[in-house]
């Protein structure tokens, strides 16, 4: 397995799903750095700053950054103003938690270039013309 | 318009195949078509791989001769591809593990991309739901992190998505 080339170790790697890649990672150090390229191949971002935190860590990652060629953005956006009772808003909060999850209205976005993503990540948000309706 | 080829493994061994199972293998199936009729009496030589490993791969093209070519690869729905192996080739599959990285090597040297698909999930079901002990017990690997590059990796991770 360890004399298996890199491009060999990515096309293993696809028939993976995430936990299974990640355990992979764990196993040695030349496991760590051939498993992160098909990892942080795909960066979803959700309107939580928890997820904006990771996505900032990954575009100043010297290395992840330069792996990721995809980006997901989800358009849900929580928002609690019709819940008019602590429990309303729990109901609302979970169903949205649900709703990030199940991939509602969501822009899949393949990066041309090939160089890393730029330190100081901004990215021009496209029309919010989804077919899910935006709380 | 002979429709058996030889070709000779990196060992020096001379194999004779039909001609149409041998072109299961673009690699050699390109050399064919650029060299022409008149060359394609002289043996072909595969330099990467051995006498056992090639007859392993033939065995394979033979059984598969007449299988309709692979749809073109849609990377985006790479990750929902399954695992699943077809009776036939699991059974092919069953070698020790040097042979299996040998034959996903030359499928890959030779071009025979359903050969290497089926070498890779192979690979792949040996992984799956497994632990990284468990890892490392299958593939005879020592752990060569120490406690705190574990725990970095662990912390990477989780920037990834599930």
């Amino acid at each position: 397995m360890d004399r298996v080339a890199p491009e060999l170790f990515e096309m293993i790697t696809r028939f993976l799903p995430v936990t299974d890649v990640k355990n992979l990672r764990l196993v040695c150090k030349s496991f760590a750095e051939l498993a992160a390229r098909p990892l942080f191949k795909t960066v979803q971002i959700h309107a939580l700053l928890a997820s904006f935190e990771k996505f900032k860590i990954i575009s100043q990652h010297e290395t992840y950054r330069k792996y990721v060629q995809i980006l997901i953005f989800y358009f849900d956006i929580f928002n609690p103003a019709e819940a008019d009772s602590g429990l309303a808003f729990v109901a609302a909060f979970e169903q949205w938690r649900y709703k990030i999850k199940e991939v509602t209205s969501r822009y899949r976005t393949r990066r041309r270039s090939k160089e890393p993503l730029p330190y100081e990540c901004s990215f021009e948000l496209p029309s919010l013309a989804m077919e899910d309706e935006l709380v | 318009m002979s429709n058996t080829i030889i070709l000779t493994s990196s060992d020096n061994v001379e194999i004779p195949v039909d001609r149409e199972v041998a072109e299961r293998s673009i690699l050699i199936k390109n050399m064919l078509e650029d060299v022409g009729d008149a060359a394609a009496n002289e043996p072909i030589p595969i330099p990467n791989v051995n006498e056992a490993v090639l007859k392993k791969v033939i065995e394979w093209c033979v059984h598969h001769k007449g299988d309709p070519p692979a749809a073109a690869d849609d990377e985006t729905e790479s990750r929902k591809r399954t695992t699943e192996i077809d009776e036939w080739d699991q059974k092919f599959m069953q070698v020790d593990q040097e042979m299996l990285f040998e034959i996903i090597l030359a499928a890959n040297y030779l071009d025979i991309k359903a050969l290497l698909d089926v070498g890779c999930k192979t690979v792949a079901n040996m992984i799956k739901g497994k632990s990284p002990e468990e890892i490392r017990k299958t593939f005879n690997i020592t752990n060569d992190f120490t406690p705190e590059e574990e725990e970095q990796i662990r912390r990477e991770n989780e920037w990834a998505e599930e």
